[in-house]
């Protein structure tokens, strides 16, 4: 527009895309910057991957929201790159383009028999849980996949990390238990976690190399309704997670309701998935032993990590800056990838000073005016977000709106709130 | 009203105080820099700082320090704060003339829910310095926002009407 400031474009909205364009704004006060995300709603794994029963952890969000309000990012949602515009139109549009994709597809066991509808991915389930629009954006894609169903009385979880942990303690809690939370009541009912008995947890690792936080343990161990039981332990292999183990389960005083089992087996490795009348066999090797043992559930979660989807990505391009998950892989937490967010932001303040490249590029207002109203910004993701905390159920924080074209009805004709009247 | 914050150099003479955060998430970042603001309205100069870019053998020349901590896990210190916290300890600085309060962050969701403020309260003590005002705290899983807290906080803590 001028040549005279940095134009960025980010590409997602998740933790590693907003934290991108913090430090940015910090390093280059005058650059425009503008986080483009597929939904009309901001956030990502924020609001998306984050148990709903975690909204202290989602409080970062107020940070980004100041970002948006008062210290000029802009906001582009429904906006989705390489469908709404091409990942060429981006490059020839911004001096500096920033992938912050993330990774969201579930990592499949890849052993004989995980094609059977009842093994479910943790990350779908959360992101169920946690009213994904998931049936919308594959109703778009003419991949329409079954409809959600009663997971029954024994689960069996394959994977011991935090989101393994996500998933026992959202299945565990009761009703009490979930209170405050935006957990999608009606997700809970087709999935009747209310009738899950036992949860058998499958981990490859020995429990003092086991990759949950024990802060997450604990929040398991605390709950009402858990009885935790063990197995593949050597009585000498003492660790807090086997303090903690041994606590709950010599000390613990139950609710008057029959306890949910869950049972930790370490040091197994799953091998074959098969189908035995309405139940599913999940076999499984202890690592040493190698002695084999068949568990007989209703039910399979995966928690194995995620992994890149084969479509063509941005993040793929050579010219463009990958940050968070799309630069290191599925690993880390938030705070990792905050620090990764601040390495890509130096990177890209050396890059600009060695004229690495120029700031020539047109920018935010090229897209705008191309695209049109079909951009939500975020003063409209405000409405949507009021009208979410305004519908919210006895219990519950908030209601999100599960459908994509509702979003767009909310944030095209309600009221505006006049969030900006005070800005410069 | 001039606010003025995140400036490394005071000029005016004023009384000057140094807020250092340590953070996971950002959140004691966002509310250091609130707490700067609400403290700038008294006519104290503030400054804010992260721990991982401050010299510890600094605090000897202070008058007045606010220190802002986040938790991680079981209560440690989170990765920008606990640097900070073991120079300090293997220094063993002479903290007697220095004054500091304290403000952690946390969520009691979690057991151990602000157990980094409380371990460098007792360091700073037990190197001398004098605390000034009670351990502020905040819980995310409670409705006030940081901001709320941490801003009301200091104003107490500095009379601001």
């Amino acid at each position: 527009m001028n040549g005279k400031f940095l134009t960025v474009a980010i590409v997602g909205s998740g933790p590693a895309g907003c934290y991108t364009a913090q430090f940015l704004r910090k390093e280059l006060p005058n650059a425009e910057i503008t986080i483009f995300e597929k939904l009309p709603v901001p956030y990502g794994l924020i609001r998306y991957g984050i148990a709903p029963d975690h909204q202290g952890t989602k409080n970062i969000t107020a940070q980004f929201d100041r970002m948006f309000i008062r210290d000029g990012v802009n906001f582009a949602g429904n906006v989705n790159i390489g469908v709404s515009i091409t990942e060429q139109e981006l490059l020839d549009t911004f001096d500096v383009v920033v992938a912050a994709t993330g990774l969201y597809k579930d990592r499949l066991l890849k052993i004989p028999g995980d094609t059977q509808k009842q093994v479910i991915g943790a990350g779908k389930f959360l992101r169920t849980l946690n009213t994904y629009p998931e049936w919308d954006l594959e109703h778009a894609q003419q991949n329409i996949s079954a409809p959600h169903q009663p997971l029954g009385e024994h689960i069996a979880i394959v994977g011991n990390g935090n989101v393994a942990m996500d998933v026992i303690r959202l299945i565990t809690k009761n009703d009490s238990e979930l209170e405050s939370s935006d957990i999608n009541d009606n997700a809970l009912k087709t999935y009747s976690t209310h009738q899950v008995k036992q949860i058998d947890v499958i981990g490859r690792s020995s429990i003092s190399s086991a990759k949950f936080d024990i802060s997450m343990l604990r929040e398991i161990s605390k709950l009402s309704n858990v009885q935790f039981l063990v197995q593949g332990v050597d009585a000498d292999e003492k660790c807090p997670a086997y303090d903690l183990f041994e606590e709950n389960t010599k000390s613990r005083v139950h609710s008057s309701l029959t306890p949910i089992l869950v049972n930790f087996i370490f040091n197994a490795s799953p091998l074959s998935i098969s189908r035995v009348n309405e139940k599913l066999n999940l076999s499984i090797q202890h690592n040493q032993t190698e002695n084999i043992k068949d568990i007989q559930c209703d039910t399979i979660i995966t928690a194995i990590g995620f992994e890149r989807e084969n479509s063509s990505e941005i993040a793929t391009y050579s010219d463009v800056y990958p940050v968070g998950w799309a630069n290191r892989g599925p690993i880390g937490t938030v705070a990792e990838n905050r620090r990764d967010a601040k390495a890509v932001v130096m990177s890209i303040c050396s890059d600009l000073s060695t004229g690495k490249f120029s700031t020539e590029k047109p920018g935010f207002y090229k897209i705008k005016n191309k695209l049109g109203s079909d951009i939500v910004d975020f003063e409209q993701w405000k409405k949507i977000e009021r009208y979410e905390l305004l519908s919210a159920t006895a219990y519950r924080c908030r209601k999100k709106i599960m459908s994509i074209s509702k979003m767009l009805d909310v944030a095209r004709n309600q009221p505006n709130l006049n969030l900006f009247k005070h800005s410069a | 009203m001039e606010i003025q914050c995140s400036t490394a150099t005071f000029d005016r003479g004023l009384p000057m105080l140094t807020i250092l955060f340590g953070t996971e998430s950002g959140n004691a970042e966002m509310a250091a820099e609130d707490m700067a603001e609400v403290i700038n309205l008294t006519g104290k100069q503030t400054r804010v700082m992260s721990m991982e870019d401050y010299d510890p053998q600094d605090l000897v020349r202070e008058e007045h320090v606010i220190i802002m901590t986040s938790t991680y896990g079981e209560g440690d210190l989170p990765l920008t704060s606990a640097p900070f916290y073991s120079k300090i300890e293997e220094l063993k600085l002479d903290l007697s003339g220095l004054k500091f309060s304290a403000f952690g962050l946390g969520d009691s969701t979690y057991e151990h829910f602000n157990g980094a403020i409380h371990t460098f309260v007792k360091l700073l003590k037990n190197l001398g310095a004098e605390q000034v005002g009670e351990t502020g705290t905040h819980d995310a899983s409670r409705l006030h926002t940081v901001s709320d807290i941490a801003s009301c906080w200091a104003s107490r803590l500095f009379m601001v009407a």
